[in-house]
């Protein structure tokens, strides 16, 4: 990333007691094109310069420091792709009545605040060390958890086997205690589309909060091994549809873990090999299970939790979730994509011309796009270049497609009538735009060569590019390109004083 | 290997939990220890004694709707729903060994050995109370009303790896009233060997090696009568068997090198002698009670004595002497008995017409190991010793083997096996058995009305199996299966006959460690 050095003239605007001196000199990057969201809001922004977040609007260009507390830590997306949750730090006196600049014992105060609508709906007091998010689908209650991995230092005592269980509404916060290291979170819902309970995988353990409790408490505790020097790590888990039970796969064996979540029991169904990964079918009331260790899959149905096993020609290790089907995959390796019914087990094979680094399935499920590396089968035509590949998943078509340089990113728009899709290629210019119901491709050359690429909801995409001072691409499906420049020095004397109006 | 102990539903006949077949099978037992004689019978010393115990059998462990499993090692007690395959785990006292259930399903008994206590478990709630109990019981029975649990030290299956602790006693027993949690600890005669019950539930009856110990459990709190077998007598033989006639007036004791049965008036404490033929080697009542049937080995002789009378002139029966009969086994319809040995490798046995008392000699493929009769009488079940006779038939020669014989035209239906058969179960219909094998993961199961033998593949190898009772014995649907199965997080599975299905639970000890 390019970054940029600034001197910071506020003479116009200051008096001379408050020139920069030679600390004002700022040499960090002023945005980041790859810390970027969309949402129903716009376009938001990290801005590490001001340690702030931005709110750009495609349509204008203009960008919109959010107003928040303290300095941006970290910035997550919740799930339904509306909101942020941001984690913020603010150093301050720890006598409350102190001035900050005549303090010298300091402390930093921690807090979550949810973005929506271009400003902090909910903010909340925390404590240090919580960084991880987790929001219920809906929307009522944010699950805080510790990465360790995240932090740089410790400067509190940090208790690793809870989570922080924030309601989002009257920003009421509890810890609940769930297992050493929780990681994975689900959630049950209620037919009205509360979700009543999250079941939380810790170490060792799996545990079922209740998030209808005020506050929200752990009910159910199931150990997954029954001496404490065995290890069982929890590599993926689901929920039946009914949410009535968990299947949890451990990593490297092949037993599955049915946790029965009404009344709690455990039960253990082994595999023929190792699941690596999970999808559950409502339609079919079944999950559907590969390995890469057998050349087959596995269906699991949710009523006696009995396994069939159906042969396929090679392991898959990767499973895509088309609502009605089941699409199994493995990343660079094999040049099959399989279609499942997990109704019936039936199954429609797919053969790409080289083995996919990516599989990224349209939003109507129509079409699936797989981006492949560079072909090393020297009697193909696509020997030494990398691909696209269009499956069409109403039929068994397959479009190859030769790519000038390796595919990274796609995103799909879909309106009424259209689904387009946009190619990102490593180090070109342009991106490739394909109309998948027209079939008329095109390319779109850009600015600067593009970072990331994302789908607005306007149906437009936007294509972030390396440029210090703020340099997005909004790009219309049929190729028109406007350029949105200079936004990323909104808010860049935050350091040195108010900013909120903008006028230094 | 860690053992399960499976656990039982007493079924109002007496029968109890088999420790000799789980300590068997945790110590690596096998039918070839058992069935093995090493040398066909063309011997000058004496046969070994007859081998009664039915080391085959499981008991069934299980109510008419749950099958408890105690997990010793873990001090807890598994009872799984079989119909909806729900599994609760409730923690007991310390090492859980012996579990038993009354007649009615209502409660578990469960047989604490590690702390010295009996757990007296509500099956549907499994609410429970602890009754601290002597110490070093090894035992447990049920009176066949489910009414008085006894537990007590056995000598014969102490586990020589943990042999007991501290002041050791080998007379004591614990009587417990199971509706209250009673205890009446008592003294019951050195290294007492059996417990007998009258049917009605109304008499228990301990031998030991010198005593009986008559109980009259209709009392509030009951005492035991010691009645010495050989009073004065200095180093009598020693008891090895005991049978009580129904009415709980007379106790009939066999004992060690003795050609005479020791007769015990258990009201008077009067103990006689009646001679039974040379070298008695078993006895039965018949299934009318209405005598004692002892099998005199070396005589080639069936006593019959009078078990209202036993005094009486002896009815004697000749039994075909190329059959070698030590033992006697009675169908429960009381038709035919069939007359047996498991001490020497012969390939014969003897039936026992009852109504015209007519005995005839017949042929097995090989030597018989363990010999059981399906529920219904009609069928004869036969697990082969590995040993051959000089005229074992070539297919079998060498092999593990089980017959399944029609007593009706004694049509036999004989099967070459992988491995040692390790326990085995039937329906109480009588329609199906069912039986494991030594380091194989499969049940088989037998069909007594047709005589053919179906293979059900397990996930692991099976332990312990049962089958649950057959509640409505008028509808077709057989009663499902359960085999529970060696692994770390315990398994069980469920055969269903009626569709050939099977379903299994894994990991339903760690159910014990749940919170909630």
């Amino acid at each position: 990333m390019r970054r940029i050095s600034l001197v910071l003239l506020l003479a116009a605007c200051r008096g001379w007691g408050n020139l920069p001196d030679q600390d004002n000199v700022y040499t960090g990057p002023l945005w980041d094109p790859n810390a970027v969201w969309s949402t129903p809001d716009g376009l938001y922004l990290s801005l590490p310069a001001s340690k702030g977040l931005g709110l750009l609007d495609p349509a204008t260009g203009k960008l919109e420091k959010v107003v928040l507390e303290g300095d941006v830590d970290v910035i997550r997306a919740a799930p339904d792709g509306e909101r942020l949750a941001v984690f913020t730090d603010e150093r301050v006196c720890k006598d409350p009545d102190g001035e900050l600049e005549d303090c010298d014992d300091f402390t930093d105060k921690r807090r979550l605040a949810v973005v929506q609508g271009g400003r902090a709906e909910v903010t909340v007091d925390i404590s240090e060390g919580w960084n991880q998010l987790t929001f219920t689908p809906d929307g009522r209650t944010a699950l805080l958890s510790i990465d360790t991995t995240l932090l740089d230092d410790v400067g509190a005592v940090l208790d690793l086997t809870s989570l922080l269980a924030v309601n989002l509404d009257d920003g009421a916060s509890a810890t609940v205690h769930v297992g050493f290291a929780p990681d994975e979170l689900l959630f049950t819902t209620l037919p009205d589309g509360t979700n009543d309970r999250a079941v939380v995988l810790a170490y060792g353990e799996v545990a079922v909060v209740d998030l209808m409790a005020s506050p929200p408490i752990r009910t159910v505790s199931f150990p997954l091994v029954l001496d404490p020097d065995d290890i069982a790590v929890p590599s993926d888990v689901v929920l039946t549809p009914d949410g009535n039970h968990a299947m949890l796969s451990i990593a490297g064996a092949t037993e599955l873990y049915i946790l029965d979540l009404l009344n709690p029991n455990i039960n253990i169904v082994d595999l023929d090999a190792p699941p690596v990964a999970m999808n559950v079918s409502a339609e079919a009331d079944n999950t559907l299970i590969v390995s890469t260790s057998a050349s087959s899959f596995t269906l699991v149905d949710h009523q006696f939790f009995d396994a069939t096993v159906i042969e396929i020609d090679e392991p898959k290790s990767a499973v895509l979730d088309g609502g009605a089907f089941d699409l199994l995959w493995s990343p660079k390796q094999g040049q099959d994509v399989l279609r499942v019914d997990p109704l019936t087990g039936g199954v429609v094979e797919y053969r790409l011309q080289t083995a996919p680094t990516q599989l990224l399935l349209s939003p109507t499920e129509e079409f699936a796009i797989a981006l492949t590396a560079q072909n090393q089968d020297f009697g193909s035509p696509f020997y030494g270049h990398p691909g696209l590949e269009i499956l069409n998943l109403a039929s068994e078509d397959v479009q190859p497609l030769l790519l000038e340089s390796q595919g990274i990113a796609a995103a799909f728009t879909a309106t009424e009538g259209s689904l387009h899709a946009l190619i990102l290629q490593e180090g070109v210019d342009y991106v490739y735009a394909l109309d998948l119901y027209g079939g008329q491709n095109i390319e779109i050359d850009l600015e600067e060569p593009p970072i990331t690429i994302g789908a607005l909801s306007d149906g437009n995409f936007y294509v972030t590019h390396d440029d210090p001072m703020g340099l997005i691409s909004i790009v219309d499906p049929d190729g028109d390109v406007t350029l949105l420049s200079g936004f990323a020095t909104t808010g860049i004397f935050d350091a040195f004083g108010p900013s909120e109006s903008g006028d230094y | 290997m860690r053992a399960l102990y499976v656990l039982v539903l007493q079924s109002g006949c007496g029968a109890s939990y088999d420790l000799a077949m789980g300590e068997a099978n945790s110590s690596g037992w096998s039918a070839t220890d058992a069935g093995d004689y090493g040398a066909p019978s063309m011997t000058t010393s004496p046969p070994p004694p007859e081998d009664e115990s039915d080391r085959l059998r499981s008991v069934p462990a299980q109510t008419d709707v749950y099958v408890f499993i105690a997990n010793p090692d873990r001090d807890t007690l598994t009872r799984v729903h079989v119909a909806t395959s729900s599994v609760v785990t409730t923690t007991v006292g310390v090492t859980p060994t012996l579990v038993v259930t009354t007649p009615d399903y209502q409660t578990a008994v469960v047989l604490n050995g590690g702390d010295d206590t009996i757990s007296l478990v509500d099956a549907p709630t499994l609410d429970q109370t602890v009754v601290p109990v002597r110490p070093n019981l090894n035992r447990l029975d049920l009176s066949p009303d489910g009414r008085w649990a006894i537990a007590w030290h056995d000598a014969f299956t102490e586990i020589e790896e943990d042999p007991p602790e501290g002041v050791v006693s080998f007379n004591e027993a614990s009587l417990v009233e199971v509706a209250t949690g009673q205890h009446v600890p008592m003294i019951v005669g050195y290294r007492p060997r059996s417990v007998a019950f009258t049917a009605d539930g109304r008499l228990a009856a301990l031998i030991s090696d010198d005593y009986v110990a008559a109980i009259d459990l209709t009392v509030g709190s009951p005492t035991p009568k010691l009645i010495e077998l050989d009073p004065g007598a200095i180093d009598p033989p020693t008891a090895e068997e005991m049978i009580l006639d129904a009415s709980g007036t007379w106790a009939f004791v066999r004992q060690f090198g003795s050609n005479d049965i020791r007769v015990v008036d258990l009201i008077s404490s009067d103990v006689g002698s009646v001679p039974v033929g040379a070298n008695p080697t078993d006895m039965d009542l018949t299934p009318d009670a209405g005598q004692a049937a002892i099998v005199a080995r070396d005589a080639a002789e069936l006593w019959l004595l009078d078990a209202a009378d036993p005094y009486a002139p002896a009815e004697i029966l000749d039994i075909p002497p190329g059959a070698e009969a030590g033992q006697v086994l009675f169908d429960a319809t009381g038709q035919t008995a069939v007359l047996f040995t498991t001490a020497v490798a012969v390939d014969r046995y003897a039936t026992w017409n009852l109504s015209s008392d007519v005995l005839v000699e017949r042929a097995l493929v090989k030597p018989a190991d363990t010999v059981t009769l399906a529920p219904g009488g009609e069928t004869l079940v036969v697990f082969h010793s590995k040993t051959d006779a000089p005229e074992t038939d070539p297919a079998f020669q060498g092999e593990w083997a089980v017959s399944m014989i029609d007593l009706g035209n004694f049509v036999a239906s004989p099967v070459v096996l992988p491995s040692a058969a390790t326990g085995y179960a039937h329906s109480n219909n009588g329609e199906l058995g069912y039986f494991m094998m030594d380091g194989e993961m499969t049940l088989v199961r037998l069909d007594y009305q047709t005589l053919l033998f179906h293979e059900i593949a397990l996930l692991s190898e099976p332990e312990f199996l049962g089958v649950l009772p057959d509640l409505d014995p008028t509808d077709d649907d057989q009663p499902a299966t359960w085999a529970s199965q060696v692994h770390d997080l315990g398994r069980i599975s469920f055969y269903d006959p009626d569709d050939d299905t099977l379903e299994t639970l894994t990991g339903f000890e760690l159910n014990a460690g749940i919170e909630d």
